[in-house]
């Protein structure tokens, strides 16, 4: 008999979380007979609710069963919502979901075995009850994990990346490797490049550099392999969804960049950008007109690339993050000279630039 | 001929030293302890027992194990293997305790997505839960011997010191649990794909530290 070989992720734990279980575990140690005997009866007490729940909830079932509304998901369903121009609340267990317009998520399990939403695009807004002693609830983003305690957030798409906001309470956000804790108020922005042989090397437009307040800034991974491009979708905004009304969380502002290449720094969100520069869809803005190439570069690359040329003669601040999709997208369509060219102007003007690593990486493989 | 060892000014305190200071009370020696075991300690339950709501609890009741027997340690093992003890207890304690509840409930639908990743992330998350629904049904001793073959790469020798069996018994276990995994493989597409799955990457991952 060869031996069989399960690989199974084992979720990591935040430092909280361990700092949570050591405290416990030695107040329980200490001889506080009184705290043991406390942390007993509190689970006791945990077992004697469930029990005595256990009674109302299965007549309490019966009813949901029957009246249940569209939205609830019960643990054996696997529920895909997905929007137009409306919004729509989903219900898991003790939690609520609020599905912005144009999104599509997926959400499976319950409280007693765990929460896994899969926020294929858009923007999501969960409002989860405490987590303490239950399975986690887990929203996946493309690279990004975020790992709930119990709280109000939402997670926003943004190709292989996502940005999330804590509205309040504290969320674990796990990308690459790395595990760091947000709390009220803070925001995530988004690293460079999804690492990993799937992954894809995504131009950085200039927004996404922004470093999140006392936030532990994430390592910029080095691709091993770099597969197919896919052109970057627009950085969606963090609107949070409420029942009734629609408040927005703002992104966190535009600022330098901290690489040592000042020339490639964050516009402002509206820059100007010539209208009659921009050939087919006249986008008013570098942004627009970068983020409508990005939009359309799978199904029309040669407008996508003639869009990315106007961007990078523009000599805007978007100008790099231009110079280097325009690079990858020549690389991805089999125009090597060209690429080449464009990503060793990209190094030679922005060695230090968001997307220099990716631009070597890149090179290196036409090589 | 200088027999004279090498001193070194600081000697690293082995198990014993450990031990012993843990045995005497001292505070920091247990938080050191805890501190070296705790992540092979939760990955141990983790892939033992799944994804599960008591792990928190289950971790301090190993380590309360570890720290209220440790009297005891006489040094024929290492120490990582007399806390490997402690945690396979707790978690057989665990799953005896839970025997007879509803096992997890299978997710069967077909999950469309445009992001490869995110949808492959998920489907690997419910091939697990598959997996962990598929061993729920197993003894607890069956389940232990695989859980620490399969998921935790361990040999049948080490499996069998642990659980405090034979090996000849230790192997009937994996290869009972093992047919029945296969056997559930071939009503469950789920599971079918994720053994699949494993076998293919099993050459790749030799001489990897599966732990």
């Amino acid at each position: 008999m060869s031996d069989l070989r399960l690989p199974v992720e084992v979720d990591p734990w935040s430092d909280g979380r361990w700092s949570r279980v050591e405290r416990e575990l030695f107040d329980k140690l200490d001889g506080s007979d009184a705290v043991a005997v406390a942390l007993e009866r509190r689970r006791a007490v945990r077992r004697s609710v469930v029990l005595g729940g256990a009674l109302a909830a299965t007549a309490v079932a019966a009813a949901v069963v029957l009246l249940r509304p569209a939205g609830i998901l019960r643990s054996s369903e696997r529920m895909r919502v997905v929007t137009t121009d409306s919004a729509s609340e989903v219900t898991v267990g003790e939690s609520s979901l609020f599905v912005a317009p144009r999104s599509l998520v997926m959400v499976s399990g319950d409280d007693e075995h765990g929460v896994d939403v899969v926020l294929d695009r858009g923007s999501v807004t969960c409002e989860v009850a405490p987590r303490r002693g239950r399975p986690p609830f887990v929203v996946d983003a493309g690279d990004v994990r975020v790992r709930v305690v119990g709280t109000r957030f939402t997670v926003a798409r943004d190709g292989a990346d996502a940005l999330v906001a804590v509205d309040h309470g504290a969320v674990e956000v796990s990308a690459r490797g790395k595990v760091i804790m947000m709390h009220d108020g803070e925001r995530w922005p988004q690293p460079i490049v999804s690492a990993g042989p799937e992954s894809a090397i995504v131009p950085v437009s200039p927004t996404a550099a922004v470093e999140p307040l006392s936030l532990e800034p994430l390592p910029t991974p080095v691709p091993q392999e770099v597969s197919p491009v896919v052109g970057p979708a627009p950085r969606p905004s963090l609107a949070t969804p409420s029942r009734g009304r629609a408040a927005t969380v703002p992104l966190p502002p535009n600022a330098a960049s901290t690489e040592e290449s000042s020339r490639e720094k964050h516009p402002p969100a509206d820059e100007t950008f010539s209208a009659s520069e921009a050939p087919t869809a006249h986008p008013a803005s570098a942004q627009a007109a970068y983020e409508a190439a990005a939009r359309i570069e799978k199904m029309r690359p040669d407008d996508a690339a003639t869009l990315y040329r106007k961007v990078i003669a523009g000599n805007t601040a978007w100008t790099p993050s231009a110079m280097f999709a325009l690079g990858r997208l020549e690389a991805e369509r089999g125009q090597r000279q060209e690429a080449t060219d464009l990503l060793r102007e990209y190094l030679a003007r922005y060695p230090h630039g968001i997307n220099a690593d990716d631009a070597r990486v890149l090179l290196q493989r036409m090589q | 001929m200088d027999r004279t060892l090498p001193l070194r000014a600081f000697p690293p305190p082995d198990d014993r030293d450990l031990v012993a200071r843990c045995v005497s009370g001292d505070r920091s020696a247990q938080r050191r302890l805890f501190e070296n075991e705790k992540r092979r300690v939760h990955a141990t339950l983790f892939r033992i027992l799944g994804p599960n709501q008591h792990l928190d609890d289950l971790v301090q009741d190993v380590f309360l194990a570890v720290f209220r027997s440790l009297h005891s340690f006489r040094g024929e093992a290492s120490l990582s293997t007399w806390v490997d003890r402690c945690a396979v207890r707790a978690a057989l304690a665990h799953m005896r305790a839970r025997k007879g509840r509803q096992p997890l409930e299978l997710i069967a639908d077909n999950v469309a997505s445009n992001d490869p990743s995110a949808e492959r992330r998920a489907l690997a998350r419910e091939a697990t839960r598959h997996l962990y629904a598929a061993l729920d049904a197993l003894p607890p001793k069956q389940r232990m011997a695989f859980a620490l073959s399969a998921m935790e790469g361990r040999d049948v020798a080490e499996i069998a010191q642990l659980m405090g069996a034979t090996a000849v018994a230790t192997k009937a276990r994996i290869w009972r649990a093992r047919r029945y995994i296969e056997r559930r493989a071939r009503v469950d597409p789920v599971l079918a794909e994720y053994l699949m799955a494993a076998r293919r990457a099993e050459p790749a991952e030799d001489g990897e530290d599966r732990r």
